[in-house]
């Protein structure tokens, strides 16, 4: 018998012996693990560019279409001319707590701004990166996540501020004050302007440069009412011979157009998300987004945006003017459009209305002169601060139609929301329709997020 | 013990008395191995001997033999024999007699982990299902068969479309995350883990995938058991309790399911062919409105809400013709499927060499217009090989499968709720892709037919082999090792070719195209022995387990093709897209076991093992886990012999862990992935998930105690078992508010899941008599299911899905009061007052769990007739169309039938609200539906008993067999879900889905030869 178990145990020992070793596999080979990226500038510079081809890919969020059409149907731009029901509840402005938008605005939004952290956080910590590549691949993180807070609290009034990546930290954040925001955002932007160059770092505008950080910098001290700053920086953007307006409207957004400082490339099967979605796929095909009539009717004579920016289609005897800024359904590399994100107009009007409320009547006419030129409009009448103020007001309204929700965004800056969305919107407008719902999902999960009022 | 000792004392005394006459012999059984402790006696007299180790026995005679003594040989699990005892006298005679193994069904073999056993000395919790059982139903995936045939587990068919997903759960779900684990037993195939398991391998969408799916809904497609013959399949073992499954360690924690295929025996060599044909058609379908009941809809809803009708809000009342009438479920969805299925098999050999060769093929048409099916090709071989020493023998397995799925992409049954006046084709016959400027181009109004061009094509071709070895050192040891391979590939495409698109539009053709490869090798060295005494049998098993696998698969996109020609050449496209993906998974462990069995009296079973897996980070890799189960087989007592009704006793109880690996790879690790394109040529990386290094180990603690009975010789068997499972230390994706940067992170959680219930089955023979048998088998399980506790629950993501007491699937709901006769709008009991029906006013209404669930069975055979009928049964609660989203009567969409019954005007009382064309919910009638669907309201009795198989089958005559030189034949017929009795109103109360494919009825006609 004894044999027998000697045998036994040596027999169970030598199985027992189990390799560690044979259970630690290597990485995947089609994954990177952050410590590798951070020790390499290509991989790195990769990490960075991820951002814009995943800004570009996922098409409707917060940094691409979402940020136009969402503002655009609330406020008084655009209707969807088929029901639905995510766009019926943005442009009814009964928001659902649990509509589609959110997923682009909000969980994108903040899918982005951890791109930028995790970016950040690896740059920061890293010793391998050549210093100049460093200060561009943070500087452009910093301006997108600027841009992505600026988006996020424009349209949901308090979020909460997350600046790392760590889960545990960030799941129980409670919302951060606007002025805090505000703060970091502008903190962010001049950090980055200080380590961005006014070069772009590849061919075309298509990464952040130091002109992009000022450009977004003075749309924030616009926004933030510090006239001065605001009229300095779009200054400093101005002054600079790189940028130009396009005199022809139509080519404003096209690749290499002299007005962008910013335009991202697209990377799919289309151009832009907006040329796709706004342009019918056939002539008889009814547009699904068409204008309001109030817009229709806020064109002066003779406005060529309205010829340029829009189209009007005839489908079954009804007649639909949708937007055209962009021309372009589909297709592919090489792409004929770009989507613009900063444009030099903005930095006139900007200035237009910084100088206006210094009481800079003159300087605001000028700025605000190059823009209704181009538009083959003639040099404004308005010659006191409150004239020039509201015509400066209905400039913005239509060079920034369907873009970017300046429109909405310019509403609420002024308090003027209530008096012009009221008579449009009927009974189903509140004062509390102004900033949207905190999305139901995210406060089920963060008990410390508090819904926004109205809802 | 005592009548042993004192025949032993009487032989010896008569030994020392005198010489005198003996007679000798050895006692072996089919296989040449010694029958240990068999006893043998002359008849009437009070000599007896039991055999020793070798199998011989000596009796000594107190006087001469007569002609006419006789020895009778007995033993448990063999058949008693009675000889003439002078065949064994004589002083150097010495002869061998072969005992036969009694073949009761307690002493079938019952196919257990790293072996095999008896029913009668099992201890562990293990259902067979027989291939007989198997072969009778008419099927093509195996895991169907098994729907209501096992005590503890509940099987659904998802779809009825050919080859979809079927799935399992053993003894309920234990893991809070299905997005992590979806419960899923393992799978293992003649020893070899199947590794793809239950999960869908395709990467595409077709029509076999749930068509509204939401994310807590589990991922379907193609089930790849569907590339499983199950006519290969010998039978099927379920191993539930901790003693079954401790064995297979960190991953039997949701039972394991054993498939053992078909092996060669020996006997003449036989030839067998198996032809059926039939044809399926849904089991069972709700009814939609007319176009008349549609119109009528449609004008009430727009007079209800008050809005004048317009060409842009009712383009199908003014532009269309509302005369005209597609019975959508006719023509989209009730087609006849056809299927037939031929299978060969030959096999022979002798006790040395056996093999058998099977070869199969299959193809089932869909229920959709067109030529869709699904078509098998299976083989299957095996060789068995031993020298005549049999000190060592070999055998070889193989299975290979190749099936191909031709679908689309989409389940036509979402269609249903295309408006009926939808026309289909314009006057020239070809296709309408508008009527009257309204363009059929969003996803709820398009031209169902047009879809008919997105063409889905799957092919999944399994390889699963295996080669075992057994070696037998010396007395009782064993040296045996299993040497296992699997591939199984997968490779897809769909195309949307340009005739799919208006002609006007400028859209290109594209297509879709992937492949999956998953590889895996496993080894399992193995060392037994077995020690047999005459009292006691024990067996030590000790083994380890290396095995690996790895994953890769790649995605690839071609746009742009300017014509439909070469759709399936990506060199044909414009632009392609690619993306892959690249994994390996590793796993090592050392397992052992002792099994004890004391005089087929008192048995006792301990297992272990320690496991090792890659998919869980550093220091977190290893784990022990580990069952002891005992039983007492109370009829083998003195004291329970001389009664004539209780014919077999056991109490059996096991107590174990067992684990759960089944979260993805390299979670623990901080990942990017690549974009799927450049940036300016710039190759692109994103985070792919958020991670966390330190998750570990999801524990199953199985309780069980079970006492099983035979009564009147085993002709009344019944069995009774309770169980509790206890899981804790829960893997879940963890849900995270999306500021985080992701919606979730996988992550362990302290809550305790405990499964418990009863399981009662029996079977019974009612009849035997010469001509006619009547069988009976009869299960049924009491399921519970409760989230014991979860620290922390309330301020976690899931305070709003769990309860703590409650079951995983609780529904905490409002109360539907019924429709105001005044008003015409659903009304909700507003529990605490506040004026608002809000989350507040939500009470539990119950769970989705079925309440208890079986199956009854009658197998009859007369003469040449054979009759199997089985019922499946289960109640529950059901889940009706009032949930879905879409059901908005007075929108653009047809509705069930059923909304006949509203509201119209004030004092109406009605079933349903009135009509309404706007779904906002800010107005009464859109958030009464909203909140009815999240009521007791949209909730049903869903229980219903299905005439799940019927086989009737006819073996010609001894005569018939002779002219036709053939050793048999037979004829038959044989149905599949023949009928429904429930109460539920919508499709299918098993998957109690909407707007997709029922479970099919299948009747198919067959003969099956043996040459």
């Amino acid at each position: 018998m004894k044999q027998y178990y000697a045998l036994m145990v040596a027999g169970m020992s030598l199985i027992c012996v189990s390799c560690k070793k044979f259970v630690s596999i290597s990485p995947p080979m089609d994954q990177a693990q952050t410590d590798e990226i951070f020790s390499n500038d290509q991989a790195a510079i990769s990490a960075v560019v991820g951002l814009y081809s995943q800004i570009m890919f996922s098409g409707n969020t917060i940094l691409n279409s979402a940020s136009t059409l969402y503002p655009s149907l609330s406020s008084d731009e655009l209707i969807n001319t088929v029901a639905n029901p995510d766009y019926d509840s943005f442009r009814s402005n009964d928001i659902l707590l649990s509509a589609t938008g959110h997923n682009r605005l909000w969980r994108n939004g903040y899918r982005y701004i951890y791109h930028t952290n995790t970016v950040l956080a690896g740059l920061a910590k890293s010793i391998m990166i050549t210093d100049s590549i460093r200060k561009q691949l943070s500087g452009e993180m910093l301006v997108m996540r600027a841009l992505c807070y600026s988006q996020l609290s424009s349209l949901y009034g308090k979020v909460p501020l997350v600046l790392s990546k760590d889960y545990e930290l960030n799941l129980s954040m409670p919302q951060t004050t606007l002025d805090s925001i505000n703060h970091q955002i502008v903190t962010d932007l001049i950090s980055a302007k200080s380590l961005l160059k006014e070069q772009y770092p590849t061919v075309g505008r298509m990464r952040p440069n130091k002109w992009t950080a000022t450009a977004l910098l003075a749309r924030m001290y616009l926004n933030m009412k510090d006239w001065s700053s605001a009229n300095q920086q779009a200054t400093e953007v101005l002054n600079n011979s790189v940028y130009s307006l396009v005199p022809n409207l139509n080519n404003v957004f096209l690749s290499g157009s002299a007005e962008a400082i910013l335009q991202i490339t697209p990377v799919g099967t289309i151009n832009t998300t907006d040329g796709n979605m706004f342009n019918p796929a056939t002539a008889t095909t009814r547009p699904s987004f068409a204008l309001t009539t109030s817009l229709l009717n806020a064109f002066e004579a003779n406005d060529q945006r309205k010829n340029s920016w829009t189209k009007t289609v005839t489908v079954s005897g009804q007649s639909y003017t949708h937007p055209y800024k962009y021309k372009v359904r589909t297709g592919g590399a090489p792409y004929t459009e770009l989507y613009c994100y900063f444009r030099l107009a903005e930095q006139y009007l900007i200035r237009a209305e910084a100088r206006a409320q210094l009481d800079d009547i003159t300087g605001a006419q000028q700025d605000l002169n190059k823009i209704r030129n181009r538009a083959g409009l003639p040099n404004t009448t308005a010659n006191t601060k409150a004239a020039l103020l509201q015509a400066i007001e209905r400039e913005r309204r239509i060079e920034f139609m369907f873009e970017w929700g300046h429109r909405w965004a310019d509403l609420k800056r002024w308090d003027r929301a209530n008096a012009v969305l009221s008579p449009i919107k009927g009974t189903s407008w509140q004062t509390t329709d102004q900033l949207y719902p905190i999305p139901e999902a995210e406060i089920e999960l963060n008990p410390f997020l508090v819904q926004n009022p109205g809802y | 013990m005592k009548l042993t000792a004192c025949v032993l004392a009487l032989l010896c005394s008569i030994v020392c008395m005198a010489q005198q006459e003996k007679i000798q012999g050895r006692i072996v059984n089919d296989i040449d191995e010694p029958v240990i402790g068999a006893t043998v006696s002359l008849k009437n007299t009070s000599i007896a001997a039991i055999t020793g180790r070798d199998g011989s026995f000596v009796l000594q005679l107190k006087e001469p033999l007569n002609n006419d003594d006789t020895l009778v040989i007995s033993s448990v699990g063999y058949i008693n024999q009675s000889l003439p005892a002078s065949r064994f006298s004589g002083s150097s005679s010495s002869s061998t007699v072969i005992l036969i193994k009694r073949i009761t069904e307690l002493d079938e073999a019952v196919v257990i982990a790293y072996g095999t056993t008896t029913r009668r000395l099992n201890l562990g919790s293990i259902t067979k299902v027989s291939g007989a059982d198997i072969e009778k139903q008419p099927v093509s995936n195996p895991l169907a068969t098994l729907a209501g045939r096992v005590p503890g587990l509940v099987v659904t068919q998802t779809s009825g479309v050919p080859g979809s997903h079927v799935s399992l759960q053993i003894r309920g779900r234990a893991s809070l995350d299905l997005d992590i684990s979806r419960n899923d037993p393992l799978f293992i195939i003649d020893g070899v883990p199947f590794e793809t398991g239950n999960l869908p391998v395709g990467q595409l969408t077709s029509a076999a995938n749930r068509p509204f799916r939401s994310n807590l809904d589990p991922p379907e497609g193609i089930s790849p058991f569907n590339s499983i013959n199950p006519q290969d399949i010998e039978s099927i073992e379920i191993l539930k309790d901790a003693d079954a499954t401790a064995i297979y360690g960190s991953r039997g924690a949701n039972g394991v399911i054993l498939i053992t295929t078909k092996k060669a025996k020996p006997g003449k060599t036989k030839l067998t062919i198996n032809y059926q044909t039939g044809m399926s058609q849904p089991a069972r379908l709700q009814e939609m409105m007319t176009t008349a009941e549609y119109v009528e809809m449609r004008k009430e809803a727009f007079a209800n809400d008050g809005i004048a009708m317009t060409t842009a809000n009712a383009p199908d009342i003014l532009l269309w013709d509302t005369t005209h009438y597609n019975d959508f479920s006719k023509l989209l969805i009730t087609n006849n499927s056809q299927t037939t299925q031929v299978q060969t098999t030959v096999s022979g050999g002798n006790n040395y060499t056996q093999f058998q060769i099977g070869g199969g093929y299959r193809k089932e048409t869909t229920t959709f217009p067109g030529s869709f099916a699904n078509t098998r090709g299976s083989f299957q071989m095996n060789v068995f090989h031993s020298p005549q020493s049999k000190k060592w023998d070999i055998r070889v397995s193989a299975i290979y499968s190749s099936d191909r799925n031709r679908l689309l992409s989409v389940d036509l049954a979402r269609f249903l709720l295309l408006p009926p006046l939808l026309k289909l084709y314009n006057d020239d016959g070809s296709l309408k892709t508008q009527d009257a400027g309204i363009n059929y181009s969003s996803a709820s109004l398009v031209n169902p037919l047009l879809e008919l061009e997105k063409k889905y094509n799957s092919l999944n071709k399994n390889l699963s082999a295996n080669l075992q070895f057994n070696y037998r050192i010396f007395n009782g040891f064993t040296f045996r090792t299993s040497f296992g391979y699997s591939t199984f590939d997968n490779e897809e495409f769909t195309v949307i070719p340009k005739s799919y698109y208006p002609p006007e539009t400028s859209t290109l053709a594209s297509s879709t195209q992937t492949t999956s490869s998953r590889n895996s090798w496993i080894v399992e060295p193995q060392l037994v022995y077995d020690l047999k005494r005459k009292k006691l049998e024990m067996q030590f098993l000790a083994g380890t387990t290396f095995q690996h696998q790895d994953f890769q698969s790649l995605y690839a996109v071609g746009e742009g093709y300017t014509n439909d020609l070469l759709l399936q050449s990506l060199d044909a496209a414009a632009t392609i897209r690619a993306s892959n993906s690249k994994s390996e998974y590793r796993y090592n462990a050392a397992f052992g076991r002792i099994n004890f069995n004391w005089r087929s009296k008192y048995l006792v079973n301990i297992s272990g093992r320690r496991d090792g897996s890659s998919r869980f980070g550093p220091g977190k890799q290893f784990a022990n886990f580990g069952a002891v189960g005992i039983g007492w087989i109370f009829t083998a007592e003195p004291w329970l012999q001389n009664q004539r009704i209780l014919s077999f006793g056991k109490i059996r109880s096991s107590f174990g862990v067992t684990g759960n690996d089944q979260v993805g790879n390299y979670r623990y690790l901080d990942l990017w992935n690549s974009t799927s394109n450049p940036y300016q040529g710039i190759p692109g990386l994103f985070p792919a998930t958020l991670f966390n290094p330190d998750y570990n180990w999801e524990r199953n603690r199985k309780l069980e105690a079970a006492i099983e009975l035979g009564f009147f010789n085993d002709g009344l068997m019944l069995n009774i078992a309770w169980y509790r499972h206890r899981c804790s230390n829960q893997l879940v994706e963890y849900m995270l508010p999306s500021q985080t940067g992701f919606t979730s992170v996988t992550k362990n959680l302290p809550a305790l899941v405990e499964n418990r219930g009863w399981e009662i089955d029996f079977q019974t023979t009612n009849i035997r008599r010469k001509e006619l048998l009547w069988k009976t088998n009869f299960n049924i399980s009491f399921p519970v299911n409760k989230l014991i506790s979860f620290p922390g629950l309330a301020g976690s993501p899931y305070a709003g899905v769990y309860k703590e007491g409650h079951s995983l699937s609780v529904l905490e709901k409002y109360t539907y009061l019924g429709v105001d006769p005044l008003t015409g709008v659903y009304t909700f009991l507003d529990i605490n007052g506040d004026g608002n029906i809000n989350g507040l006013d939500e009470t539990i209404i119950g769970d989705m769990d079925p309440d208890y669930y079986g199956g009854l069975g009658n197998s009859i055979s007369w003469k040449q007739f054979q009759i199997d009928a089985f019922f499946e049964f289960r109640d529950q609660m059901g889940k009706t169309v009032l949930s879905e989203t879409s059901t908005r009567p007075g929108t653009f969409r047809n509705q069930p039938a059923i909304f006949r019954d509203r509201w119209r005007k004030p004092g109406d009382v009605a079933m349903f609200q009135k009509y309404s064309t706007v779904t906002s919910t800010t107005i009464p009638t859109g958030r009464a539906a909203q909140l009815l669907g999240n009521s007791d309201g949209a909730y049903t009795n869903g229980s219903y008993v299905r005439f799940k198989t019927l086989a009737i089958s006819y073996n010609l005559s001894e005569m018939v067999l002779r002219k036709l030189k053939i050793q048999t034949g037979q004829l038959y017929l044989q149905a599949q879900n023949l009928a429904t009795i429930t109460n539920f109103s919508g499709n299918d109360p098993e998957n109690m889905v909407f707007y997709q494919t029922p479970p099919l009825r299948t009747i198919v006609a067959g003969i099956k030869l043996t040459l």
